[in-house]
């Protein structure tokens, strides 16, 4: 019995799904389930019974919450994929809606997280779900898969003048006082944009379950000027700490 | 299969004792005694035994791994009843099995806590905690008498960790210390948790007994949950000390030092990198402080230093440094003299040969001197030298090594290597002095003289026989100024005042009819110049801008008001930071530098010291008593046999460590390191503020007795606390506890709603902390730490204030949930005012007032 | 009256919905709506400049790489700096392989079924029997695309090397000679499904006149009157190839009224002064352009000519784009300015212009970027015009029309509903990226 898959998204831009498409056992993915729904690519348009749903995007409207209470109902197990799903995503940035990761609205069975999600965890994190097997989530932030590192420390004082860098890095961003978020952020995407002279911008999200308090270790240990600091989001830009929020 | 998964099922456990009893026994035959009615289950069981049984033929028998294992289980099954034996069990093996046996102290303090709490319900309570297996009542543990009932108790009951609900452990860890260190294990610390039931409880509550007895609760129940999270700490690094300093630099402080550390029973290597020693002050005429004459001071010194046996250097440098404090490392570079210093006999006949001549740098090429030569009359060693830039051109003449009666003289000598260890190491490489002289026309030969210059015309062995002439003419000058403040803006050298004080003493008293003038430029002067002299006084005198202006070899002092003419000026120059400082910091020492390029003070605590002027301008007495100072330092460091690396402080799980970094760049000690793979904690270095554990977006740092676990746990126990509002207050152990202690002693009365979790530091306080205060229910978060500038662990106090200012600006809801101040320990009504005011606002009430019982 | 849901459309990016309104005989209209919207524009508001490239990547997790480089080019006008010509061949690199992953995806899994549909309903055929073997083709097509996106632009989906100003990465020689190897091996593959497609359009020959748009104003980006997706100037001509304007981006309000304050009162533009319906994408870059620069693709477009009205031709062009691209490509990577490159940051933060526009040609079409920044470098407004967002009159008629059509021959909404589904999905409408700005107001 091939295993029966149901892929949908809810509010997003289709990058994680892109990139399941895009993944190069996409052919043979194809060859060994069976998809229940997968709109994107097929007819049928029906939520049925399923082993494995997974979900992209975050939720933002009334009929998404029903939609993914009913996929609670007839998957066995459902996979936030992606960082709008499990996170909220860009769309949290938004002033005019409200963006809801589906975590908050029901239990999920695992997650697997980037903006989008980077093959190679995308991959194996299929073969493992396919397989029977969880997610498998580092333990370490991204640090531990950039190339830059700081210099043994011996500057003491880390200051932030820049987003983007104006030159090739020597070491760590953060020393050469250009925001990266990689502290702060979970390992798994093999630091692509850092080996492209990119920042990390966190989009596999946070490393540790209370965002909020990671996030204001780490920016109040480092020092921001006031003219990047127009952006609020540059604190958050993936993923919104809302959740804490609402406990207070 | 780990033991506990095997041994968990009663079937196997039955196995194992069937086993034991009958030996070997066949599958057939351990049907009937289990009671089994299937033998699929046997083999089940029988396969999940794993190593504990083993097969020979047909029959099963224990393998020694399923005897140690029955033995554990035995042990188990008897400390948990109470019936086990003292005889029968090794404590170790409790530990190994892994069972916690706490036993709890309530300590009545003579009824001051009786008073107010119902001690029988407390006890109830508490001894109805996991793993309490009992509870003692003493009527006060800080009397010794106590000790050997308590030695008993613990014995009874296989106490392995133990509660102390007393008074506060800020003042009374180390009394109870002394009381347990016999009965429990060395490393004290881990095994014994305070629970302030004294100053923070009863005496600041003592009209509220039932929330006193409530609070009371929680207090010992948090530190019963502490300490059953408690791991076992590996103490790895105990360094032997090694007794012997090297003092590098000899000069005054050098010196000194040496013979400090000598008659103190301390090995000392004096390194000196030029060929004799006696440092900068070896020019001086005399020394200012003490009017005695510099050569006479100096020799005396040597020559008590030498009676010391101490191991002197010269021309040698420090190459390399490995190793820790208490143990270091030095790779020495002995530079080649070419003269036996112990063959030579000072005769002089070398030097009398040689043809070769330049100019004599000690005394600022005023004169000259031979290539081979003896730098000064009362250099030690008394032996001469030659450079080894000269060598060559010596190479080609040979003279004095002809002359030299002793075959003192090796021209081919090389350098040499060689290695010491020592347990600390100081730097007194002094400083230099102002050079940038171009703007002021120094020039000897006009009579324009550097004050170190015009030292060498005073002194008797100098280019003038020690009279108070002219450099250009050999006669009297008629008329001298004194230039002030020659050095860079902004920097006070310390000690040009006294030294033109002396200056003009010397002058008035040599040359009574010399006209004498002392000259500020107030362009230079600095913000907070050391001054001396009365402004009235007819010889100083004061100039917006002053310039010194050369015609021929008439010297004019001008100022925007008047210019006159002078006969000789001296530039009183100030001391810049010694510039080998930098190399040696980036070859061979690790310390750091003060914005001005002097040796900085925070390298305390590595293992180094600097002492005399490479710290900054020092004139005689500020060295001697610098010395002084780092003396006592250096000697009680030592004086220990080991030292043990700080118990508090931090370690990190690499299988979480991203090396990002954070932990390495906010540690104010500098005791974190990044090396390759690896994140290094400097065990010594570390102070255990747990800054770095606060940062750590992994938590892979950890603290060894704080751990965030135990702090989480404080607060999920704390949040049991019945009254609305409730306030949690994270303390700083120096500052912030301490006021609240004080405010106990005081016995003021404040809100009991407040719990107070002792950190560290304020800098410990990780953002999680206080969001999972307000998710378990707390409605204010008060953060209690040093004063700013006086945080004791340098800049943690800000760090939190930081964080706690960015949480607020992140979620505005918590504005008047979340506060942070500053106390000093002896702010106790301060702390329960802020306290009360905080409640007060939280409960939209009135603030109560503050009233002290006693 | 019925009302028949078609919800969702399946097999298009997005969430999108289609109404139908039927009378006993006659169907009285077709709607196309889109049923998200995320307000990513509004979300720029406020941001420093140099996040904008990043943030605006979001929008599509299909055609990334376009809005990179409009947003890009849109911040160096109003910086007015030149990217170096290495740095532009680089983008357009990246844009190559996003062009083939897209076109192939759309096609293989989107609108192969229906030609497979199409082609049975005609005549028996074995086409069917294919369908793995095109499978693995369709992959081996979509792997060249991403890896020449992966290896240009830093990750395969959303690249990150484009900045404003430059590229944060060059290429290694090593990396240049891996991705002619790729891109060259990709030329058999493009043309096998070019003889495909051209094999199945014959067998519907008979349909063809039914999807033929009417009178529409195609629009464009191109260069000296050829294909062009990185830069050039926008073209509008009509059905007969005869240009009605040629206009620099910068004067897109002169030519183009912003159709979305009033959808329901669309106009054309003033200096058009025609009623309007736009049509971007690959018909219209068909349109507007006199030659895509490969010879042999003009040779192979000579048997599709009959059928250069009907919207189903787009997805034959969007093979041929393949084509197309994976030719230029090859030139791009035998540039010896390329090899020499390395990476270049820009530190300029002067700003010239306080408005600029810029316009690239995504896969589905021209896409149009507009800010406008304050002296802080922050923006002030962003205005993202979207090819789905500039088709949807386009879409609207011919999707009435087709569905009127087929219900009066078969009076069966059934077939009305598959009809309907083909004609949108050969517009291979970017849902994602109409969420960015559409709202109710599209709902016509």
């Amino acid at each position: 019995m091939k295993p029966k898959l149901l892929i949908t998204s809810l509010t997003s831009c289709n990058g994680c799904i892109t990139s399941i498409i895009e993944l190069e056992i996409f052919p043979e993915f194809l060859e060994s389930v069976d998809f229940i729904f997968f709109p994107l690519i097929e007819d049928k348009d029906n939520i049925d019974n399923c082993d494995i749903a997974l979900i992209e995007g975050c939720i933002t409207k009334e009929e998404q919450k029903e939609e993914v209470l009913e996929i609670r109902k007839k998957a066995k197990k459902v996979i936030a994929l992606g960082t709008c799903a499990i996170f909220g995503g860009i769309t949290s940035l938004s002033d005019e809606i409200e963006s809801i990761p589906i975590n908050e609205i029901i239990e999920i069975d695992g997650f697997i997280p980037g903006c989008p999600t980077p093959t190679e965890f995308l991959g194996s994190s299929l073969m493992a779900l396919l397989n029977g097997e969880k997610i498998k989530l580092s333990p370490k932030n991204l640090c531990s898969e950039c190339d830059l590192r700081p210099d043994s420390g011996v500057k003491s004082k880390i200051k932030i003048d820049k987003l983007i860098p104006e030159k090739i890095p020597f070491e760590c961003f953060l020393h050469e006082n250009v925001l990266c978020l990689g502290p702060i952020t979970r390992a798994g995407c093999k630091a692509k944009c850092l080996k492209a002279n990119i920042p990390c911008e966190g989009c596999m999200g946070p490393i540790l379950a209370d965002f909020m308090s990671n996030m204001v270790n780490f920016f109040s240990s480092i020092e921001v000027s006031e003219d990047i600091k127009i952006s609020e989001e540059i604190y958050s830009k993936f993923t919104h700490p809302k959740s804490f929020v609402k406990t207070v | 299969m780990d033991l506990y998964s095997i041994l968990s099922h009663s079937t196997r456990r039955k196995i194992l004792q069937i086993l034991e009893r009958e030996g070997v026994l066949s599958f057939s035959a351990f049907m009937p005694l289990l009671k089994l009615d299937t033998s699929g289950k046997l083999n089940f069981h029988i396969k999940k035994m794993g190593n504990l049984i083993k097969k020979s033929g047909k029959n099963y028998m224990l393998t020694e791994e399923g005897k140690l294992a029955l033995k554990i289980m035995k042990l188990n099954d008897n400390i948990l009843s109470g019936t086990a034996q003292l005889d029968q069990i090794d404590r170790d093996e409790i530990s190994r099995v892994g069972i916690t046996r706490i036993g709890v102290i309530i300590c009545l303090c003579a009824e001051e806590i009786s008073e107010v709490l119902d001690i029988d319900d407390l006890k109830r309570y508490i001894g109805s905690l996991k793993n309490v297996v009992s509870i003692r009542i003493v009527d006060r543990l800080c009397d010794i008498k106590e000790s050997k009932g308590i030695k008993e108790w613990i014995d009874q009951f296989f106490i392995n960790r133990i509660v102390v609900a007393s008074c506060s452990p800020r003042t009374h860890t180390f009394v109870f210390e002394d009381i347990f260190v016999d009965v429990i294990d060395v490393e004290i610390i881990k095994n014994i948790e305070f629970a302030n039931i004294r100053e923070q409880c009863v005496w600041v509550n003592d009209s509220k007994p039932q929330i006193a007895l409530e609070k009371a609760k929680v207090l010992i129940e948090a530190a019963v949950s502490r300490i059953m999270l408690q791991e076992d700490i590996e103490v790895k690094e105990i360094i032997r000390t090694q007794k012997s300093v090297a003092v590098i630099g000899g000069g005054l402080a050098g010196l000194n030092l040496a013979l400090s550390f000598a008659r103190a029973g301390l090995e000392v290597y004096l390194i000196e990198k030029s060929p004799t020693l006696g440092g900068k002050i070896a020019r001086w005429s005399n020394i200012l402080d003490i009017k005695e004459c510099t050569s006479c001071y100096l020799t005396e010194l040597i020559s008590r230093v030498m009676k010391e046996n101490v191991k002197v250097f010269t021309n040698t440098t420090a190459e390399k440094v490995s190793g820790h404090v208490g143990n270091f490392e030095i790779e020495l570079q002995i530079h080649p003299r070419f003269v036996d210093v112990d063959a030579c006999t000072g005769c002089k006949r070398c030097t009398d040969v040689c043809p070769n001549e330049k100019e004599n740098e000690y005394e600022f090429g005023l004169t000259q001197r031979k290539f081979i030569h003896i730098p000064f009359s009362n250099a030690y060693p008394y032996a001469p030298v030659i450079e080894e830039e000269s060598i060559e051109h010596c190479r080609d003449c040979r003279l004095c090594e002809e002359e030299c009666p002793t075959s003192a003289i090796n021209l081919e000598d090389n350098p040499r290597k060689l290695r010491i260890n020592v347990g600390a190491k100081v730097l007194a490489i002094g400083s230099d002095l102002f050079q940038d002289l171009s703007p002021y026309h120094h020039n000897p030969k006009n009579d324009i003289v550097t004050s170190a210059e015009f030292e060498r015309i005073l002194a008797s062995d100098g280019p003038t026989g020690g009279k108070l002439v002219k450099i250009s003419d050999g006669k009297s000058p008629k008329s001298i100024s004194i230039i002030q403040c020659v050095n860079n803006i902004d920097v006070c050298s310390n000690y040009c005042c006294t030294l033109s004080k002396k200056y003009i003493e010397e002058i008035e008293k040599r040359l009574p009819d010399c006209e004498l003038h002392v000259w500020y430029d107030i362009s230079r002067i600095p913000q907070n110049p050391v001054m001396w002299f009365t402004p009235d006084h007819k010889i100083f005198h004061w100039a917006k801008i002053l310039k010194i202006e050369v015609e021929g070899n008439k010297k004019f002092i001008a100022t925007e008001a008047d210019r006159f003419e002078t006969d000789m000026v001296i530039l009183n120059i100030g001391m810049i930071p010694n510039k080998s400082l930098r190399a040696l910091r980036e070859s061979a020492l690790d310390f750091s530098l003060d914005s001005k390029g002097f040796m900085s003070e925070i390298t305390l605590a590595s293992g180094i010291y600097g002492c005399g002027s490479v710290r900054g301008p020092a004139d005689y007495r500020d060295t001697i008593s610098a010395t002084n100072d780092i003396a006592i330092k250096v000697i009680s460091l030592l004086a220990k046999d080991h030292l043990i690396p700080e118990i508090h402080g931090s370690i990190v799980d690499s299988s979480k460590c991203g090396f990002c970094g954070l932990c390495a760049s906010s540690c104010p000690y500098r005791a974190i390191s990044i090396e390759s793979e690896e994140i290094i904690i400097d065990q010594f270095n570390c102070k255990a503020c747990g800054v770095c554990v606060a940062v750590c977006p992994t938590k892979a740092v950890e603290m060894k007795i704080d751990t965030t676990e135990k702090m989480m746990r404080t607060i999920e126990v704390y949040s049991k606390f019945s009254p609305s509002p409730k306030i949690i207050a994270f303390a700083c152990e120096s500052c912030g506890y301490s006021a609240a202690d004080d405010a106990g002693l005081k016995k003021i009365q404040y809100t009991p709603n407040v719990l107070i979790v002792k950190v560290p530091c304020t800098g410990r306080v990780d953002t999680r902390f206080i969001t999972y205060s307000f998710e378990q229910g707390f409605d204010g978060v008060l953060v209690v730490g040093c004063q700013r500038e006086s945080c004791k662990y340098i800049d943690g106090f800000s760090k939190a204030e930081k964080r706690i200012e960015l949480l607020k600006k992140m979620t505005p809801e918590l504005e008047n949930k979340l506060h942070i101040v500053s106390l000093s320990a002896i702010d106790s009504y301060k702390f329960a005012s802020i306290v009360n005011d905080f409640y007060s606002r939280l409960a939209g009430k009135e603030s109560p007032v503050i009233a002290a019982t006693q | 009256m019925k009302k028949l849901t078609i919800k969702p459309v399946t097999r298009v990016e997005g969430h999108g919905q289609i109404e139908i309104f039927a009378n006993k005989d006659e169907i009285s209209r077709v709607n196309f709506s889109m049923l998200d919207y995320r307000g990513i524009e509004k979300i720029l508001i406020g941001k420093k400049f140099s996040e904008i490239p990043s943030l605006v990547s979001k929008v599509c997790g299909f055609c990334s790489a376009a809005h990179i480089v409009a947003s890009c080019k849109a911040f160096e006008n109003i910086l007015d700096i030149e990217p170096t010509y290495a740095s532009t061949l680089l983008r357009q690199l990246i844009m190559i392989g996003e062009i083939i992953t897209n076109h192939m995806i759309h096609f293989t899994y989107m609108v192969l079924p229906d030609f497979f549909n199409l082609a049975s309903a005609s005549q028996e055929n074995d086409v069917k029997t294919n369908q793995s073997e095109i499978f693995v083709k369709a992959s081996k097509l979509i792997k060249i695309g991403k890896n020449l996106v992966e290896i240009v632009g830093g990750r395969a989906v959303q690249p990150v090397s484009i900045i404003i100003g430059g590229m944060s990465k060059s290429l290694t020689d090593k990396e240049i000679s891996l991705l002619k190897k790729n891109l060259k091996s990709g030329v058999a593959t493009a043309k096998f499904f070019l003889k495909f497609v051209q094999d199945v359009l014959e067998k519907i020959d008979g349909t063809k006149k039914m999807f033929e748009l009417q009178s529409p104003l195609y629009m464009g980006l191109q260069k000296d009157g050829a294909y062009s997706f990185y830069d050039g100037s926008l073209k509008i001509t009509d059905d007969e190839r005869e240009t009605l304007a040629t206009f620099d981006v910068n004067d897109y309000d002169e030519f183009i009224v912003d159709n979305r304050i009033n959808a329901s009162n669309f106009t054309p533009s003033r200096t058009l002064k025609k009623e309007l319906n736009l049509l971007v994408g690959p018909l219209a870059r068909y349109h507007i352009i006199n030659e895509y620069g490969i010879y042999e693709v003009h040779e192979i477009l000579k048997d599709f000519q009959k059928w250069d009205k009907s919207i189903l031709f787009s997805n034959a062009l969007r093979l041929i784009e393949i084509l197309v691209c994976l030719y230029k490509g090859l030139l791009i990577l035998d540039n010896k300015e390329l090899a020499k490159e390395q990476p270049v940051f820009s530190t300029s933060s002067k700003i010239k212009y306080e408005n600029a526009f810029s316009a690239v040609e995504a896969p589905r079409g021209t896409l149009i970027h507009n800010y406008k920044v304050n002296e802080n470098m922050v923006v002030e407004d962003a205005r993202i015009y979207v090819p789905t967002e500039l088709n949807i009159f386009s879409i609207h008629e011919i999707l009435n029309r087709t569905c009127k059509e087929e219900f009066t021959k078969n009076k069966s909404l059934e077939t009305v509903q598959e009809t309907a589904k083909i004609v949108v999905r050969s517009f291979d409408p970017c849902i994602s990226c109409s969420s960015v700005t559409l709202q109710k107001a599209h709902r016509l």
